[in-house]
């Protein structure tokens, strides 16, 4: 883990907190993850459950409420790779999951598990390297919890498994912005500063025409 | 880019348009360009483009785990994480089932 994670639990350094609005930073174009990765053939379970791992991102949804315990956070879990046991068959999981709370009471956060590539680590003692785009995850799970913005706090890399092991392997992983000059985040800036601009340029200009 | 707009703005739209200042005012250069709307049209939108291009060549990390992070201690490790030779290794084990 880096980062501060809410309600008090943990915190560890920190990390680039930048504020992620729907459609803006949250949309494609913006911020991107790079990884490779690899699982072991050492995957299996004892009864009906689950393994995912993935990359989680905590978001501050409150300011005076983050180290509440009661209070309502949002973490976003981009999964990397995931096996569900049920009925006999393992299966990947690739759909979004979104859930309020937790089944172990421990929180109220809203999680939003989701997907970007489906087919990575498909095949067991392989690394497999891939980038993500992370915004447009992160509008869809903004879009869940009904907010138009929220505050990134704390990363971790997080392999569980419930009723199962597990081991995996992570060469590197990389988290940057690298603003894409037909994302959102790029037009909207540039399409303030010309208006600005412009309004500032005519200002000056119905001044000079007066004088 | 730059070029083609600027060939562009004084080949379709006739260049710049200049007022008449004394040549003797050493600022003189400066205050030439006639302040209209197709100028401002113009300028701000070149502005733009250096906006553009700030933000384009932005790139900043915020997190990074590679090899050399080993010393750098970017990462708090849990439970059964371990780094060894650059790699992070993960590993879990739930036997409620057993």
């Amino acid at each position: 883990m880096c980062g501060v994670l809410p309600h008090g639990w943990d915190r560890y350094l920190n990390i680039n907190q930048i504020e992620f609005r729907k459609n803006i930073e949250a949309e494609e174009g913006f911020i991107f993850l790079d990884v490779k990765a690899k699982r072991s053939l050492n995957f299996g379970f004892y009864n009906e459950g689950w393994i995912n791992l993935f990359v989680s991102f905590w978001f501050m949804l409150d300011n005076d409420t983050f180290n509440d315990p009661n209070s309502t956070q949002l973490v976003v879990d981009v999964r990397l790779f995931g096996l569900q046991y049920r009925s006999g068959n393992v299966r990947y999981v690739i759909e979004d999951i979104a859930f309020q709370g937790h089944s172990l009471g421990i929180d109220n956060d809203y999680h939003y598990i989701t997907s970007d590539n489906q087919f990575f680590l498909s095949e067991a003692n392989q690394y497999y390297e891939v980038q993500l785009d992370l915004g447009k995850l992160f509008k869809k799970a903004l879009t869940y919890c009904g907010r138009d913005s929220a505050r990134l706090m704390e990363i971790e890399i997080v392999l569980e498994a419930n009723y199962g092991y597990a081991e995996a392997e992570i060469d590197y992983i990389k988290i940057y912005t690298d603003p894409k000059p037909n994302s959102s985040y790029v037009l909207v800036n540039s399409t303030m500063i010309f208006l600005m601009a412009f309004i500032s340029l005519a200002f000056i200009a119905i001044l000079r025409v007066r004088r | 880019m730059l070029a083609i707009i600027l060939v562009v703005y004084e080949k379709v739209l006739g260049g710049l348009k200049h007022t008449e200042y004394p040549l003797n005012n050493p600022f003189s250069f400066y205050f030439r360009w006639k302040m209209n709307r197709k100028n401002i049209i113009i300028s701000s939108f070149i502005f733009n483009l250096f906006v553009i291009a700030y933000v384009y060549f932005s790139e900043q990390e915020i997190v990074v785990l590679e090899s050399d992070f080993i010393d750098s201690h970017q990462f708090l490790l849990r439970n059964d994480a371990v780094i060894l030779e650059g790699v992070l290794y993960l590993k879990v084990n739930d036997t409620r089932g057993l």
